[in-house]
C-alpha cells in the first residue's frame, strides 16, 4: 500500500531527508562499490531508476543524501561498466546472496495479516472482497507482519549462518549480515571462493540449504534403499555419532532430541519410541530401529534443520538487494546492517528505528495492537485521533494505515 | 611435481613435465622418419585404433616399455591431429583419459593429492587426523567446496549432490575413487588442450599410411551414422535440435539431456537402430551401451515402459529449453512441435497440390 496523500509522502520525504543528513556515516556500500549497479524509486514516482554507478563510496553517500529515495539498491553482482545495459554491463562475477523473507517461511499466522481495510470506516475485510461491506468505500491491502513472523525469520537467520560458518567455512569477516528494514534479512558472503559461480552450482547451494533432493543413504543414515542389490544392512552404516559433519550430523543432532525429548504424538509409526530412546541416551546405535524408522525420522528432522531461504535470488546472477543503512520505504525503518554476535538478541521493532520521536498528530484509520520502540499502540478500529512518535507515525503511514491531521 | 620419473611420464603423459620434457627433445617431424622411432610411432597408433574400437571401455593396453608408453603420446598427439576429425580427438581423449584413471586409483594418496593439485589447480587435501576421517564417512580426501561444484556441474547423480555429501568447513569429503572419477573431465579438458596446440595439417610421409589407415577405420565404426540423414530434422523443436547439435561437438548434454532426446526419437519413431546411429556420433559411444540404452527408453527391455518425452516445463527446469519457448507454439510437451509443425507441412503441400491442379 503507498501513501494516502501528497502531503503524508512529502512528511516522509522530508523525514528521511533529514536522517540522510545527519546519518550519512551509517550508509554502508558494498565492498568494490565502483564496480555495482545502484537503483532506487523516488518519493512519487513508480518506476525504478536503473543502471546508476557511483566510483567510490563517497559518492554512493553523496547521491543518497542528496536525493533522499523512498527505497535504495544495489546489485549482488561486479560489472566492468555498471552503468551500461544490462547486455553490455560486462559481469564479473556475484557475491553468494541470500534472501529471508516472511512469504517463504510456512507460517499459520499469515491469514491473520492478510486482509482489507476500508480507510473511511475502519472495516476490514479478507482478500475477497471489492468494496467496504458497511460503507461501499475502496478497501486496501494491508501488508502486516507479527512478531511471530518476524522471530520466524530470524530464526532461519540463525540457521543459515550455523550452515554457512560450519559446512561451508565461511568466516565471520566475510559476511554482512542485514535487516531489510521490513520482515526479513539479507545475508551477502564476500568472497572470492563463491564469486565466479554460476546458476547450476548456486542451485546446488540452495539445494544444500533447503535439504531438496536429501538421500540419507549417502549420508551414512539408513534408509530403505530401492532396487539396489546386496542392500546394506543396519550395521553396514557407520554408528551415528553426534559430532558428524555437515547434514550427516545435523540429521542425527535432531534425531536425537526428538528421541530424547520423546514427542510420541509426532511420530505415530515409531512405538518402541520408548525403547529406542532409552539406547540412544546411552549410546545412539541404528540397531534399535528400522531402515524404514530413521528414514522418517530424517525426513523430519530435515525438514526442521532446512533453512527457509528464497531460492530465487541465490540463483540471480544479477539481483538487487536493499543498500545497507537505508531507510526502508515501506516502514521508515533502517536496513540494519548486524554482526553476528547482534543477531539473537535483534529486535526489529526496537533496534531498527532510525527516526526521532517528535511527536506527530495523525488520524489511524486502522491498526493491530502493537508495539514499536517505546510506544505500544491500541488496536484500532475506527479513524482516530492520536499523536505518535515521529518513527511510529512513518512506520503508519507507509502502511497507508495512517494520514496527517488535515 | 618434485619428483617426475619416466613411469609417472608414462603413466601421466599430459603433465608439464611431460611438455618440458618433450620440447627439450627437440622432436622434429623429420627425426621422426628415423628406425629409431618406429616402435613409438607404431604404439601411438595403436592407442588410437583402441581408441576408436573401443571406447570409454578401452584400457587402452600397457607396455613394458615406459618410454615407448610415454614418446608415443605426442606422435599419437601428431597424428590424430592430422587425421583432423573432432569426433576422434574427444574419442581418444577421454580413453586416455580413463587410462589416466585406472592408474590413479592405485596410486599413493600424497601422490594423487600432488598431481591434482600441482597438474590441474585442484584445491584437494589427505584427511590424515583420525577423528576427522571418522566423521566424514572415512574419506580419503577432502576438496574445496566451490572446485567440488565446479567439477561435478555436469553430472546429474544422485549421489554427487552437494546436499548427498558430507561438507564440513568448506571442504567436501570423497574417496579416492569418487576423487578420480571427479576429475575426469579436468583431465580429458588438459588433453584436449595439448591438442589443440599441437597443429600438424598436410601429409608427411613415415606418418601417412598410419593416417590413413585411421580415416579408413572411422568411417567402417561410424557406418551408422549415415543412416540418420535426411529424416525430417526441419520439424523437430528448437531443444532437441540444440541437443542433437550438441552431441555432434561431442559436448557433454548429461544423462537427462541424452534421456531427453533418445525419448523424443522413439516417440516421433526412430528405429533402434536409427537412434543408436545418432549416438553413435559421441566420442565415448560404446555400440552395447547405446544399444542397450535405447532399447530401455523403447520399453523393449527392463520394466518394459516406453518412456514418454519430458514436458516442457521439466526441460525448462534441466535448461533445455531454448528461449523460454518463445521459438515454439503454446505447447506442453516437444512433441507436440512436431505435429503441429507437420500438420502444417501437410497443409501446405494439400494446398500447393489444390493450386496445381
Ligand atoms: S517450448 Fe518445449 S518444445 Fe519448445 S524449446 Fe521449450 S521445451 Fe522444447
Ligand atoms: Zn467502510
Ligand atoms: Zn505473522
Amino acid at each position: 500500500m503507498s501513501f494516502n496523500t501528497e502531503r503524508d509522502a512529502s512528511f516522509v520525504k522530508r523525514a528521511f531527508s533529514s536522517y540522510y543528513r545527519n546519518n550519512r556515516d551509517k550508509i554502508a556500500p558494498p565492498t568494490s562499490p565502483a564496480n555495482r549497479e545502484y537503483a532506487y524509486f523516488q518519493f512519487g514516482e513508480k518506476v525504478m531508476v536503473r543502471h546508476l554507478a557511483f566510483s567510490s563510496e563517497e559518492e554512493v553517500r553523496d547521491a543518497i543524501v542528496k536525493n533522499s529515495p523512498l527505497h535504495a539498491y544495489r546489485s549482488a553482482a561486479y560489472y566492468k561498466y555498471p552503468s551500461a545495459p544490462m547486455e553490455e554491463k560486462e559481469w564479473m562475477g556475484t557475491d553468494l546472496v541470500f534472501d529471508i523473507d516472511a512469504d517463504h517461511i510456512p507460517s499459520d499466522c499469515s491469514s491473520e495479516h492478510e486482509y482489507r481495510i476500508c480507510k473511511n470506516c475502519g472495516t476490514t475485510a479478507d482478500k475477497s472482497m471489492e468494496s467496504c461491506g458497511r460503507c461501499k468505500s475502496r478497501l486496501y491491502d494491508v501488508e502486516w507482519v507479527c512478531e511471530r513472523c518476524l522471530n520466524g525469520t530470524k530464526n532461519e537467520l540463525m540457521k543459515l549462518i550455523d550452515v554457512l560458518i560450519d559446512d561451508f567455512g565461511v568466516s565471520e569477516d566475510e559476511l554482512e549480515v542485514a535487516f531489510s528494514g521490513n520482515r526479513g534479512y539479507h545475508l551477502v558472503v564476500y568472497s572470492s571462493d563463491y564469486v565466479g559461480l554460476d546458476q547450476l552450482s548456486r542451485r546446488e547451494i540452495v539445494n544444500y540449504l533447503t535439504a531438496r533432493g536429501l538421500e540419507p543413504s549417502y549420508l551414512g543414515i539408513p534408509s530403505p534403499v530401492q532396487g539396489k542389490k546386496g542392500r546394506p544392512r543396519l550395521t553396514d552404516y557407520p554408528p551415528p555419532d553426534l559430532r558428524s559433519f555437515g547434514w550427516r550430523g545435523r540429521i542425527i543432532r535432531r534425531i536425537y532430541q526428538f528421541l530424547i525429548q520423546g514427542d510420541q504424538s509426532t511420530f505415530r509409526d515409531l512405538k518402541n519410541i520408548g525403547e529406542i530412546s532409552t539406547v540412544w541416551s546411552a549410546e545412539p546405535d541404528w540397531n534399535v530401529g528400522t531402515a524404514k524408522q530413521w528414514r522418517a525420522l530424517s525426513e523430519a528432522a530435515a525438514k526442521v534443520e532446512g533453512v527457509n531461504i528464497d531460492p530465487v535470488v541465490t540463483q540471480d546472477l544479477h539481483r538487487l538487494l536493499r543498500l545497507s543503512g537505508t531507510l526502508n520505504g515501506k516502514t521508515g525503518l533502517l536496513t540494519k546492517r548486524l554482526s553476528i554476535e547482534d543477531v539473537s538478541d535483534f529486535d526489529p521493532l526496537r533496534d531498527s528505528i532510525a527516526l526521532d520521536d517528535e511527536p506527530v498528530p495523525l488520524t489511524v484509520f486502522f491498526s493491530p495492537r502493537f508495539s514499536i520502540g517505546e510506544v505500544t499502540i491500541d488496536e484500532v478500529r475506527e479513524p482516530t485521533k492520536i499523536s505518535l512518535p515521529r518513527y511510529a507515525a512513518v512506520y503508519l503511514i507507509c502502511k497507508g494505515l495512517a494520514s496527517l491531521v488535515a | 611435481m618434485q619428483r617426475v620419473t619416466f613411469e609417472t611420464l608414462a603413466r601421466y603423459p599430459f603433465v608439464s613435465a611431460g611438455k618440458s620434457y618433450i620440447s627439450k627433445l627437440n622432436l622434429t617431424l623429420e627425426e621422426l622418419s628415423k628406425d629409431y622411432f618406429k616402435p613409438f610411432i607404431q604404439r601411438a597408433h595403436q592407442r588410437i585404433v583402441e581408441a576408436i574400437e573401443r571406447g570409454e571401455r578401452s584400457v587402452i593396453s600397457e607396455t613394458t616399455d615406459p618410454e615407448t608408453e610415454f614418446i608415443s603420446f605426442p606422435i599419437a598427439l601428431i597424428l590424430v591431429s592430422m587425421v583432423g576429425d573432432s569426433w576422434l580427438a574427444r574419442r581418444w581423449a577421454l580413453a586416455e583419459t580413463i587410462r589416466c584413471e585406472n592408474y590413479l586409483l592405485e596410486e599413493e594418496p600424497a601422490f594423487v593429492k600432488d598431481l591434482l593439485k600441482n597438474e590441474l589447480s585442484i584445491r584437494v587435501e589427505e584427511v590424515m587426523d583420525p577423528e576427522e576421517k571418522e566423521l566424514s564417512l572415512r574419506s580419503e580426501f577432502k576438496i574445496r567446496l566451490p572446485d567440488f561444484l565446479k567439477l561435478t556441474s555436469h553430472i546429474d547423480a544422485l549421489e554427487w549432490k552437494l546436499v548427498n555429501r558430507i561438507a564440513h568447513n568448506g571442504w567436501v569429503y570423497v574417496t579416492q575413487r569418487e576423487l578420480v572419477r571427479l576429475v575426469r573431465e579436468a583431465i580429458e579438458d588438459r588433453i584436449l588442450s595439448r591438442l589443440s596446440e599441437t597443429r600438424v595439417q598436410g601429409s608427411f610421409a613415415p606418418l601417412d599410411a598410419y593416417v590413413k589407415d585411421i580415416k579408413t577405420r572411422l568411417t567402417t565404426s561410424r557406418g551408422y551414422e549415415l543412416l540418420v540423414q535426411g529424416k525430417a530434422e526441419g520439424m523437430w523443436p528448437p531443444c532437441m535440435r540444440s541437443i542433437k547439435e550438441s552431441l555432434l561437438k561431442g559436448v557433454n548434454v548429461g544423462h537427462f539431456g541424452n534421456f531427453a532426446l533418445a525419448s523424443f526419437l522413439t516417440n516421433i519413431g526412430y528405429s533402434i537402430d536409427e537412434v543408436v546411429s545418432l549416438y553413435s556420433r559421441r566420442s565415448d559411444f560404446d555400440l552395447r551401451i547405446a544399444r542397450y540404452q535405447a532399447e530401455h527408453i523403447a520399453g523393449l527391455r527392463g520394466s518394459r515402459t516406453r518412456y514418454t518425452t519430458p514436458s516442457c516445463s521439466t526441460m525448462k527446469t534441466h535448461a533445455l529449453c531454448i528461449d523460454e519457448g518463445r521459438l515454439c507454439p503454446k505447447i506442453k510437451n516437444p512433441l507436440q512441435y512436431t505435429r503441429i509443425m507437420s500438420r502444417r507441412a501437410n497443409l501446405r503441400t494439400r494446398g500447393e497440390n489444390k493450386q496445381k491442379e
